[in-house]
């Protein structure tokens, strides 16, 4: 912006207005003179992206197939080797802070770690408050990302009131990952992608 | 009063449109918005580059979640602010380093409210702009930011003195009714 000041407005406008109408250009002038300059937009700001960009589509065949599987494995896991998913044995390790996005500004969660395994398997409770209740057939899924996309699920989830607490075990290495999300699925919006509820950065 | 009404509802129905998908509206928000959205992502984050990425991820997020605007639960402008402020706000926790330039130094000399009312101010009134015609727009832009006199905007614009007088008093007028909200 430049130093130099812009000229009065009698000068901008010129002489011969009329009072009733000078006051109010006035108060536009008074604003104009309080408010920075508007920034211009760089030329990779000149248009929105062609795309805009939407969380990874999460249930596609494939990725269906890999999270039936995946569920199977958990699902041998927990009871067929008896982990220590659930109960009051939890030993946590680490606490990761989720923050709602825009979707649910007034939802938060923590998700609650506990050492892996001698398989590699470690338990992961999440802790959530402020989500709403989906229509019937609805539900929650925590997933991590890798690169702004879709990468593994960790389980899914439904709501009812208050507090929130689910538990599965998962095998993944997180420090192969980005991010945690928590993303809602409707039924019967099954061509739209998932709205992402809560994020939280994976940082080791 | 006609003019923000009109203002008002137009947003709103582009947001709506952009809800189900309309890529035409999602444009036009763009076109009005971008600027106001950068300029609050500089003057939070203080640093272009991260400005410019949270302009995106703002434009990102309205893509996504136009659907969820309800018109009757405020403003369209109060609700793109919204957002707009949320985005950048997670720009800000996503790293911290030193930002590459200083942010603006008037904002630290004022109080969390005050800023936050400037804020609201300057992004009612950089919105506002972008709804003039741009002739009008422009000669308002160099009056109040270029530091150029009348004369040399008329050079720089290769009209008369008089047409730059005209379009700025013409300017000052419409977004008089697109600000009457602000001014109360």
């Amino acid at each position: 912006m430049s130093e130099r000041r812009p000229a009065d407005l009698n000068e901008l406008v010129g002489d011969g207005i009329p009072e009733a109408e000078l006051a109010e250009l006035r108060r536009v002038d008074a604003l104009l003179r309080t408010v920075p300059a508007p920034p211009e937009l760089p030329d990779n700001l000149s248009a929105p992206v062609r795309e805009a960009p939407r969380p990874a589509r999460l249930w596609t065949p494939r990725r269906a197939l890999a999270a039936v599987a995946f569920a199977a494995v958990l699902s041998a896991l927990f009871f067929g080797l008896g982990t220590r998913v659930g109960g009051d044995g939890f030993s946590e390790r680490y606490a990761v802070p989720m923050q709602g996005t825009f979707e649910a500004p007034a939802a938060s969660a923590v998700i609650r770690l506990g050492d892996p395994d001698a398989d590699g398997n470690r338990p992961v409770r999440l802790e959530a408050t402020g989500l709403e209740p989906l229509p019937d057939g609805g539900y929650y899924v925590l997933w991590l990302e890798k690169d702004d996309e879709y990468a593994g699920t960790c389980g899914t989830f439904a709501v009812a009131e208050g507090e929130t607490r689910a538990e599965w075990t998962v095998s993944y290495n997180l420090a192969d990952y980005d991010a945690w999300v928590v993303s809602a699925r409707v039924p019967g919006d099954e061509a739209a992608d998932a709205p992402r509820i809560l994020e939280a950065e994976i940082s080791f | 009063m006609a003019l923000l009404a009109m203002a008002t509802e137009d947003d709103a129905a582009l947001i709506q449109r952009t809800g189900l998908g309309d890529r035409d509206a999602f444009e036009e928000l763009y076109r009005r918005f971008a600027r106001p959205v950068l300029g609050m992502a500089i003057r939070q984050l203080g640093d272009n580059g991260r400005a410019e990425d949270a302009t995106q991820e703002t434009f990102t997020a309205i893509w996504r979640s136009a659907r969820s605007y309800k018109p009757e639960r405020g403003s369209a402008s109060a609700w793109l602010y919204a957002v707009a402020r949320h985005a950048i706000i997670d720009r800000a926790r996503q790293r911290v380093e030193p930002a590459a330039e200083a942010p603006d130094e008037a904002s630290r000399d004022i109080g969390p409210d005050e800023h936050a009312e400037l804020s609201w101010l300057a992004w009612r009134v950089h919105s506002a702009l972008q709804r003039l015609p741009e002739r009008e727009r422009a000669v308002l832009e160099l009056a109040y930011w270029s530091g150029l006199s009348q004369s040399e905007i008329a050079s720089y614009l290769d009209v008369p003195l008089g047409t730059v007088k005209t379009r700025t008093r013409a300017g000052l007028a419409r977004l008089a009714g697109l600000l009457e909200e602000v001014r109360r």
